[in-house]
Formats: structure tokens, sequence, C-alpha cells
């Protein structure tokens, strides 16, 4: 029977990378072309990934680890759903995996043309269907989560609704849905600014139950919003599992956004009072993208995320905690860990990033320049591009200029950090925002003790998770935000003190051995999968979720 | 936004003009005769003899008309009275009367302007201080009193829910003011993740925010400011030095530049006087305040010379255009 599954998956992937080619050979970019094959393709997939706002158009972090999530479960097929602003198919910055089968893009600002429908609202059956509507959604905005998006998506999936398939928020009934959702909740707000939140709020969520769901055995969210509600849609209407897996807390992120918004306009004023209830505009937008991360978690069988930090804003956002737990991304460890440490060097610190504020590249000058007066020799580098905010690079020059900093720090740029490892005592990063900062893990998989901000998954990377057994011990310092001065004094305890430094490394490097090595996390994701019945021929046995994680 | 119904009276009284043609007539009869009589020697009986019947004729008129007048339009004016008073008065109060007659055919067909000139007095229909406040007032959109207290922002950090916390930092991100910084340095030490990841955001935002004031303000170049915008410049400069935001170095540029714009554009008296009136204070006014909420009570933030050019519309730039999943 193994055998057997196991032709079968080969052979479909063989018939995978000749559908690819054929498609190369008719077009002239070749990894262009293959994008255009499975553009889509109506093949069904073992697991549809849903993405918002990344792969395969965007670089970054999410992208890359989808890339690899694809890549290292070989023996399944997948299927991508990306949900950008607009459905224009441009320049993929990934090569089609071999097992990925199809391609779907959907644009949440495309919202079609002109349509009739509500022209005659008097229509019995139609203002039936509006009050409907109106009451949902102002119930799904209101505290709503699952329930009242499957009366809404119920109503838009109905053929005997009429609902147009395409245009709907161009329609004379959008405009109507509009009109009583404003008298209802905010009338004494700006219409004008009602009308384009709503309609870029609702215009997406329709964009959504609009679209037709890839065929897949399972879905896989990377996020809540958008995403989340799509995977919503999935279970209530394909009935297969669905899992969300996230980086980054999507329903945080936007909240953030929304609460420091310029382009919102506040038509109550508050003052500066903090307990005013009075209804307006920015708790619309909160509430909206609010109630879509608790329409996604509630309908997830099972909810990831990074590290446990994470799993309290989960928690808080509506998350049941009895579907969540933990699968950490991971490192090539042998790549790191096989690095022979260099004698002879001055105490030498770095810091691993991009030269932007996020990383607060400032702080980390000033700690320099504090723990100097302490160590007199010491050199710091700064590994990382500087051209992505050349204004803010100038003022770091400036600032290294105002510490008197010159003789002692370098900004190396863009390096191989196996280079520079061997030679560097000490891992700081001083970083305002992070998920789960791979620069940690691989300068403990060489045995390098880091300082971190308490940002992210830092803490929990440097002392261990709350539920290490048995402990390990701490493999760092992990200092408060914005704080020079406790970064310096953990650099000066580090580099004044050998024997701690060279264990503190020793920690990490188990630590990292133990829980952050990339094949485990994908055999984690492959027991997350197999949980939920999608398994390849040559699947392992599954355990315990919780002992998967680790 | 004042609707028409708003409108307390209408823009224009209900004229009846049925009258108009016979008291045209008479008035074209009496100006010539009247004028004719005063510049000859002749006897002044006949001219006299003519007004006192065309007056007695025009009177008879008058009250026929006012008493179909009042009995159809309740609260109905009736305009020909007074102008029979004024005919009344002879060739010279003819005159008049003609002349306000002419002006009146002049505008005949202006009752949009009157309409506009009606409404720009009302000041309804208009963006104006006063109506923002009266529809804020009836909407229940006005700032409450006493709920300004600083002391309160301790008291959340402190005990606080953690949305109550996320509200704190949404006012100290478009309310800023340099009071606030020790709250946002404290909840970057939040024991929750959520909190000191939007302090963070905040700071960055609030730094970014500052930098580009600072870029506008030093690149920013006068002919000769009037005294009003003297005053404002050092305002702005005055802002950002006091906004403890900014670098050392940052500082130091704005002071050179500040003493480089007094030097060029101030007298010796008059830059004394601004230099000393540099000081923290001057952030009572709203350098960060939020665009939107500037607009929205009428103002523009005038630090600002590009406020209304970024202004970008709801569409462009909506947070459910995914901003990205890239951590």
């Amino acid at each position: 029977m193994a055998l057997m599954e196991n032709k079968k998956n080969k052979q479909k992937s063989v018939l995978v990378r000749r559908s690819h080619q054929r498609a190369a050979d008719e077009a002239g970019d070749p990894k262009i072309a293959k994008w255009h094959a499975i553009a889509n393709k109506d093949a069904k997939a073992d697991i549809c990934l849903i993405v918002e706002g990344c792969y395969p158009f965007v670089r970054g972090g999410v992208s890359t680890w989808l890339d690899w999530l694809m890549r290292n479960q070989p023996d399944l097929t997948f299927s991508v759903f990306a949900i950008f602003p607009f459905s224009d198919f441009r320049k993929a910055h990934y090569e089609v995996p071999d097992n990925l089968v199809s391609f779907h893009q959907l644009g949440l600002q495309d919202l079609g043309k002109e349509s009739s429908f509500g022209h005659k609202i008097d229509n019995k059956s139609v203002k039936q269907l509006h009050e409907e509507m109106t009451t949902d959604l102002l119930n799904l905005f209101d505290v709503g989560g699952l329930e009242d998006f499957s009366r809404l998506n119920a109503a838009i999936q109905d053929p005997a609704s009429g609902i147009p398939k395409s245009g709907f928020m161009n329609s004379p009934f959008a405009w109507h849905l509009i009109n009583s959702l404003y008298e209802r909740k905010m009338p004494q707000a700006s219409f004008l600014h009602f009308f384009w939140a709503a309609r870029v709020l609702l215009g997406g969520m329709f964009a959504i139950m609009q679209s037709d769901i890839p065929r897949a055995d399972l879905y896989h969210t990377i996020s809540t919003g958008y995403a989340g509600l799509l995977a919503a849609r999935a279970k209530l209407e394909m009935k297969n599992p669905v899992l969300i897996s996230e980086h980054g807390i999507y329903s945080n992120e936007r909240r953030i956004e929304i609460l420091m918004a310029d382009w919102i306009a506040d038509t109550v004023d508050t003052g500066l009072s903090l307990q005013d209830k009075r209804f307006d505009l920015r708790d619309l937008w909160l509430r909206a993208f609010d109630s879509y991360g608790r329409t996604c978690y509630q309908a997830c069988d099972e909810i990831t995320t990074l590290f446990e930090g994470n799993q309290r804003i989960q928690e808080y956002l509506g998350a049941p905690t009895d579907r969540m737990h933990v699968i950490a991304n991971g490192i090539k460890f042998e790549n790191f860990s096989s690095l022979e440490k260099q004698e002879g060097h001055p105490p030498t610190i770095a810091l691993v990033g991009r030269v932007v504020p996020i990383k607060d590249i400032k702080t980390f000058l000033r700690a320099v320049s504090i723990a100097r007066k302490s160590i007199d020799d010491l050199s710091a580098l700064i590994m990382g591009p500087t051209d992505e905010d050349e204004d803010y690079f100038e003022e770091c020059r400036l600032l290294v200029g105002e510490l008197d900093l010159e003789s002692c720090l370098t900004f190396t740029g863009n390096v191989k950090l196996t280079d520079y490892f061997p030679q560097t005592d000490l891992i700081v990063l001083s970083s305002l925002s992070e998920a789960q900062p791979l620069v940690l893990l691989e300068a403990g998989a060489a045995a390098i003790p880091c300082i971190a901000t308490d940002v992210g998954s830092c803490r929990e990377i440097i002392e261990g998770r709350s539920d290490e057994t048995p402990a390990i011990g701490a493999g760092g310092i992990v200092t408060g935000l914005v704080d020079a001065v406790s970064i310096a004094r953990a650099i000066v305890e580090l580099l004044t003190d050998s024997e701690k430094r060279i264990a503190l490394g020793k920690t990490l490097q188990t630590r990292v051995d133990r829980y952050y090595r990339s094949e485990q996390s994908a055999q984690n994701y492959k027991a997350l999968y197999a949980r939920h019945g999608i398994t390849s021929a040559q699947s392992d046995p599954i355990g315990d979720p919780r002992e998967q994680d680790r | 936004m004042a609707t028409k119904r708003d409108i307390p009276d209408t823009a224009t009284a209900p004229s009846n003009w049925a009258f108009g043609p016979l008291l045209l007539l008479a008035l074209l009869l009496e100006v010539p005769l009247g004028l004719w009589g005063l510049t000859t020697d002749t006897h002044l009986a006949g001219p006299f003899a003519v007004h006192a019947i065309i007056c007695l004729a025009l009177f008879l008129l008058t009250v026929l008309q006012h008493h179909q007048t009042i009995t159809r339009i309740p609260r109905g004016r009736f305009d020909p009275i007074g102008m029979l008073v004024l005919a009344c008065l002879g060739p010279a109060g003819a005159l008049g009367l003609l002349m306000s007659a002419g002006l009146l055919w002049i505008n005949r067909g202006s009752e949009e302007k009157n309409r506009e000139w009606f409404e720009d007095l009302s000041l309804i229909g208009v963006q104006h201080d006063t109506n923002d406040l009266y529809q804020k007032i009836i909407n229940n959109r006005t700032r409450p009193l006493g709920n300004n207290n600083l002391k309160s922002f301790d008291e959340i950090l402190a005990h606080g829910k953690m949305d109550e916390k996320q509200a704190m930092l949404g006012v100290i991100a478009l309310k800023y003011h340099p009071s606030f910084l020790p709250f946002l340095q404290k909840a970057l030490k939040d024991p929750e993740a959520a909190i000191r990841i939007q302090a963070a955001a905040v700071s960055t935002k609030l730094h970014t925010d500052i930098k580009s004031r600072m870029e506008r303000l030093l690149k920013s170049r006068h002919n000769s400011p009037s005294v009003d915008q003297i005053r404002t410049t050092v305002d702005d400069y005055s802002r950002l030095i006091h906004s403890g935001l900014l670098e050392e170095h940052q500082k130091i540029q704005l002071m050179q530049s500040l003493k480089l714009f007094l030097a060029e554009h101030a007298s010796d008296p008059q830059a004394a006087f601004l230099k000393s009136g540099i000081e923290p204070a001057s952030w009572d006014n709203d350098l960060l305040r939020s665009q939107t909420e500037a607009r929205s009570i009428g103002k523009f933030d005038l630090t600002d010379d590009n406020a209304s050019k970024s202004d970008k519309p709801l569409n462009d730039v909506p947070p459910n255009s995914p901003s990205g999943n890239n951590g």
C-alpha cells in the first residue's frame, strides 16, 4: 500500500514538472512561465496555503518561510491562494516549488463593474435580505465571530438571494447597506468618511466571500484578516480541517496601525480621555479587524505561532487556548556549529541587522559608547545593509561622530556571517520589534552568547520556554527596550568574564541544537498536517503535538 | 454639516409685482413732470395737482392690493406701502423710488446670489468653528469635561487592561506632547509583549514624524516674511527643539538654523524677544496633532506646509491593503 502511494506521489510530481516545463517552453522567461502555468489551475492539492500580502511577489521572512515549508514537505502537494489589494500579476521573487500545483490570486479592491442588484429596494425579498444583512453585519462588527460570518456567507452563497458574483459593492443594494449601517451605527459622523471606510472593509470581505475556493484536503492560513476569512469560509463550505500559523499577530498589527493612523478622521473629540466609549470611525476599523480575527480563530482546528509571547496576544484576541501551540522556526545547525573560534582579536561585539529605525541602532551605539569606558579596546561591528534607509544611516554616522566611536565601530555592510562569527565574542540585538530573529539562533549554534531586547521570541531563545524540561539555563542576557545603560552593563559583564561568556554560549548552543533545527521544524509541520489526516507515504509515526513542538 | 431644513428663514421674501407696472407708470409720469415744474417759472399748481391725483390713485390701488395680499398670505408683507410713502414725498422721493426700482430690476435674476449671501451671513452650510461647535454639541461629539488628567496614564500603565494601554499609546501617537515621553518609555518596558510592540511602533512613528518636520523646516525658504510668519517659524523651531525626540546634534543644527533665520529676518530687539520665547510652553499648541482632527476643528497645522498635499483620500491607504506579513 505504501509502495503504491509512493509511486502515485512520484507520478504526480513528474506530471507537475512536465506541466511546468510545457508552460516554460511556451513563454520566454522560464521562471515566470512556471507561475503562469499553474495560475488558476483547477488541480486539487493536499494543502491550500492562504497568504496575504507576501508570497510570491514580496520578499521577506514569511515568504521565505512559505517557500521553505513547501520544499520541506516534498511528499505533499500544495496550492497557494494569494491575497493582494489588486490582482495584477507581478514579478515573482521565488521559483515555483515542484510540489506547488496551482496558484490563485485575489484582489480585494477589484470590486467589479456596476451592478443593478437591489435597484428596487422595496421589493419584499430584497428588503428582507437587506434587513438581515444589516443586522448580521452590525453583530459581526460588534462582538461577533464565526456564527455571524456564517449567516452572511450563507446569504452571499445562496443563489436565490440573487446577489451578483461580481460588482456587488457597486450595486444600489450595497449603497443602501452602507446607508443603513451609517444610520444605525454612527449617524453623527461624516457620511463621506464612513462611506469610504465601509466600502473598503465590506469590499474586502465580500471579495473574499465571492471568490472561488481552490480544492484541497486542508487549508492553512498564515494570518487572520482577509486570509483568515477565506480559511473560515473553507471550514464552513468545504468542511475540511483549517489551520493557522502566525508569525506576527495580524490583528494586533492592524490594531497598532489603526490606533496610530492619521488618515482616520476622529469625529468625536475625546481629548486625552481613554475611558470615552462614544463610537467613532477608528472603532469601526478596530472592531472590523478584531471580528475578522475572532472569526478565523473560531474556525481553525489548530492555531500555531512561533513563540509563547504571541500566544498571549492570540488568546487576548479570542483564540481558544485548547487549540494553540508553538512551532518554532529552525536553522541549519551544522552551518554554524562547525565554525572554529579565532583567538587574538580584541573584545568584539556585533549587531547583525539592517540599519533601520526598527533595529534601534542608535541605542546600540550609545551602549557601545558607555561600555567603551570600561573596555578600552572594545571593537563593535554592525553587520547588515545600510542602503534601506539612507537618512537613518546618515543619522547613525553622525551619532558615531558625536559619541567619538569612529575608531572602534565599523559598519561592515552585508557580509557572510560565517566569515565574522569566529572573531565575534558577543551578539547584541537592540531591536524594537522582532518575531523570531534567526541571528540569535545562528549565533547560538556558533556558541556565541547573545544580549537582546525583550521583543518577540528573544527571551524564549535566550532563557528558554516556560515549560522547558529539563531547564537548560540562560544563553545570554535580556534587556529592556531603548535601554542603552542595561545593554552596556550586560556587554561589560560578559566581556570581562570570559568563563561566564563561554558557558552562556554553550548553553545557547545546546538549546538551539535541541529545539531550533530546521529539520525539526519541518518535522513538526509534517506532524501537524498528519494530525489532520494529511499524510504522505513516507510519514513517520506522529505523537503528542506538544512533544512534537520540541 | 447643516442642511436646508436648518435654515431658520427663507433667503428671499415673497414678491408681488402685480402692482408694479402701475406704480412704475405713475413714477415715470411724475418724475419728468416734477423736474419740469422745479426748473421752470411755471406756476407749480399744475404739477402738484397732477401729483395729488397720482398719489390718490396710488393710494386706492395700494389699499386694494394690500387687502388682497394679507388675506391670501398669512404673515405676508406688502412692500408697496413703503414705496407709496416715498412716492408721496413728491418728485424727489419718486426719483429715489425709481432708482431703487431700477436697482431691484438689475438684480432681478439673482435669487441664487441672494441665497448665497444669506447663507454666508448665517454661516449655515459652511465650514466654520461656530458651526463645528454647534454640530459637535448637538451630536454629542464635544470633549468631555474633567477627563484630561494625565495622572490617569500612570494609573493605566500600572493597573490598566490591555485595550486601555493600547488606547493610551494611540493618544500618545496622535496627540503627542513632550510630557507623554515618560509614559512612552514606561510602556516600552511593559510586561505585555503587545504593549511593548505598540510602544516601539509609536516611538518609531514619532521619531519619523519629527524628523520629517525638521527636514521641512530646515529646507523652507522665506522671502521677506511678515511678523506673524516670523513668529510662527520661531514657534515651529521651538516646538521641535523641545520635543524631547531629537538627538543633540539635531538640536544644535536647529539652533544654528534658527539663529541664521533671525539674523536674516528679525531686527535685533525682535530677535531677542523671540529668542526669549523659545521655551517648552509653545508645546501647548498642536504640533503633532493628527491632521484629520486638526481639520475637524477647522485648523490646519501651520508647521506643515505640505499638509494638504500629503493628505491622501481614505481609499488610497486602506489597512486592508495587505501590508505584508513579512515579519
